[in-house]
């Protein structure tokens, strides 16, 4: 009787949950997979297919694309690695008490903010007619107005930018919990920076390091808004075609197709880096 | 080493992350069209905002939207996080494993699966299919949300109540919606804000029929910067600050 109750209790609880997981989220994706298989043989006849695949590896234009935004991705998780690093380990190790609460809800404030209003706030700053330029040549080190926007630097900058946060936070989470004396010890034995670095602190933060490449990589690579506001009409970014062929051309099986290799290859990429760093994704996770 | 290159350093990256913000605060109360001369202190680009129907219409719509959406992700997300914390059933890990997934995967991804499914059902583009997107994108932060709450609750408290002769329904009315509570608040505020600010799965789940606000800034900005964006943008930002400040606020006092 007892168990019977609660087995209700739980199927009451549970059902809204496992409608939504049904219907808006595994429904749609089977639907986008359906999509992805169709190919078009002429206005109102479709027929199956993989044809949108094999588009995707013989139509250089798509894979170049997914190359290139791989490749900055990766690029912009790295980079993002190198400059929250220290971060973190200030506010974890060298930062003491009221300061310490302070300078981390100092960082985590800005992402507050929308990502489409923190965009637009760089382009303020980047454009031909923004601060930067003028500054630039009211310091007499430009004649003229200079565009900073539209290129791939600024497209890296306000990637990293989104980015940031995601990367502190892990490695803040991970250098809190490690042992002073690990490092003291490092240097007792007659260590270096580098070697105290490699050798101990590194593999010590390893945890936090991947959670947060996973997460920043991630959203690097799916991001959509920086690339094209940054970025401008040539930014080459994946999910711009994506939207492209889903809104502009209405060709939707090449776009479901597309959506499907964007999930498949960052799954494989992802992967491929806890292969690489030794890590699982439950432990990364937690 | 050195203390002065840890300070700079960090004095320097905090700088940058807080320059593109402030600029847009500042600029959104500048008399002078350009970006980049100040001419003067002026609300003008507040009033040309609230001076044109279409956008009053949008922030409301906007609002609307977040508070249904956050309404209905909270209501989900907390019968959702009460099952996953009081029962051990088969599949469990699995279902929590899809909260990740899906708060990892594109959005681009999930707004085009949700276009493909909405069309396949003749669903019209309007305010059914943004709220069933945003309750889709904001459910797993919710859930996340108050699951983090409730594992660092006391086992013995329903426990005792139920030894006192509570019912399931009675024990729950007063000790577990209580304890639960701040995190129940803080994931609405969340939700609304995730709500509120999205722009890509809205893009792709909207109709003419409902106009919202973070679509009409992001046209603007596609199109060519104006001043009112800065303004715009600066609502926002206050908006979300407030609502988000609010949740920690609440999370951090309920803790005590």
């Amino acid at each position: 009787m007892r168990s019977s109750v609660s087995r209700l209790s739980l199927w009451l609880l549970l059902t809204p949950f496992l409608l939504w997981i049904v219907l808006l989220v595994l429904l749609p994706h089977l639907q986008m997979l359906r999509v992805s298989f169709l190919v078009r043989e002429s206005w109102d006849t479709l027929a199956w297919g993989f044809e949108q695949y094999q588009n995707f590896f013989t139509e250089s234009y798509y894979w170049r694309t997914f190359v290139r935004t791989g490749v900055m991705s990766l690029f912009t998780t790295f980079l993002t690695l190198i400059i929250a690093f220290p971060i973190a380990w200030y506010i974890a190790r060298l930062a003491r008490g009221r300061s310490k609460g302070i300078l981390f809800l100092a960082c985590l404030i800005p992402f507050w903010a929308s990502e489409l209003v923190r965009t637009y706030g760089w382009m303020i700053l980047l454009r031909e007619s923004g601060l930067f330029s003028s500054w630039l040549q009211a310091l007499g080190w430009a004649d003229g107005p200079v565009e900073m926007l539209y290129n791939d630097v600024a497209v890296i900058i306000g990637l990293v930018y989104n980015g940031l946060l995601f990367m502190v936070v892990p490695l803040v989470t991970t250098l809190d919990g490690m042992d002073e004396n690990l490092v003291e010890a490092g240097y007792d034995l007659g260590g270096g920076h580098g070697t105290v670095l490699r050798e101990i602190v590194v593999p010590w933060a390893m945890p936090g390091i991947v959670s947060g490449c996973i997460v920043v990589f991630m959203l690097t690579l799916g991001s959509y808004l920086t690339p094209v506001l940054m970025g401008g009409k040539d930014s080459a970014w994946f999910t711009e075609q994506i939207f492209t062929q889903f809104i502009t051309r209405f060709n939707w099986e090449q776009g479901a197709a597309l959506g499907v290799l964007l999930l498949i290859l960052s799954s494989v990429i992802v992967w491929l880096g806890l292969k690489i760093s030794g890590q699982s994704l439950r432990k990364v996770m937690g | 080493m050195t203390r002065w290159l840890p300070r700079t350093y960090l004095t320097l990256v905090y700088i940058l992350l807080y320059v593109p913000i402030v600029v847009l605060v500042v600029f959104s109360f500048n008399e002078s069209r350009t970006g980049y001369a100040w001419g003067g202190l002026s609300l003008r680009w507040y009033e040309a905002l609230f001076n044109n129907r279409a956008m009053v219409t949008a922030m409301w719509n906007s609002l609307w939207l977040a508070l249904s959406a956050a309404t209905v992700s909270t209501v989900i997300g907390a019968l959702t996080a009460l099952a996953l914390h009081r029962y051990r059933f088969r599949g469990k890990k699995l279902l929590n494993g899809m909260l990740f997934v899906v708060m990892m995967s594109p959005e681009i991804v999930l707004a085009i699966s949700l276009l493909a499914l909405f069309l396949l059902v003749g669903l019209q583009l309007g305010y059914v299919s943004l709220l069933l997107a945003h309750v889709t994108f904001c459910l797993p932060f919710v859930v996340i949300t108050v699951m983090a709450r409730l594992s660092g609750f006391d086992e013995s408290l329903p426990e005792a109540a139920r030894d006192l002769g509570a019912s399931d329904f009675t024990m729950t009315r007063t000790v577990l919606i209580p304890v639960i509570m701040p995190a129940l608040l803080a994931g609405w505020l969340l939700g609304f804000t995730l709500s509120l600010d999205d722009v890509v799965v809205s893009t792709f789940v909207s109709g003419p029929s409902y106009e919202i606000l973070p679509l009409r800034i992001y046209s603007m900005v596609r199109v060519g910067l104006k001043p009112e964006v800065n303004a715009l943008g600066t609502l926002l930002l206050v908006f979300s600050l407030v609502m988000l400040m609010l949740s920690q606020w609440i999370l951090v006092r309920s803790k005590r």
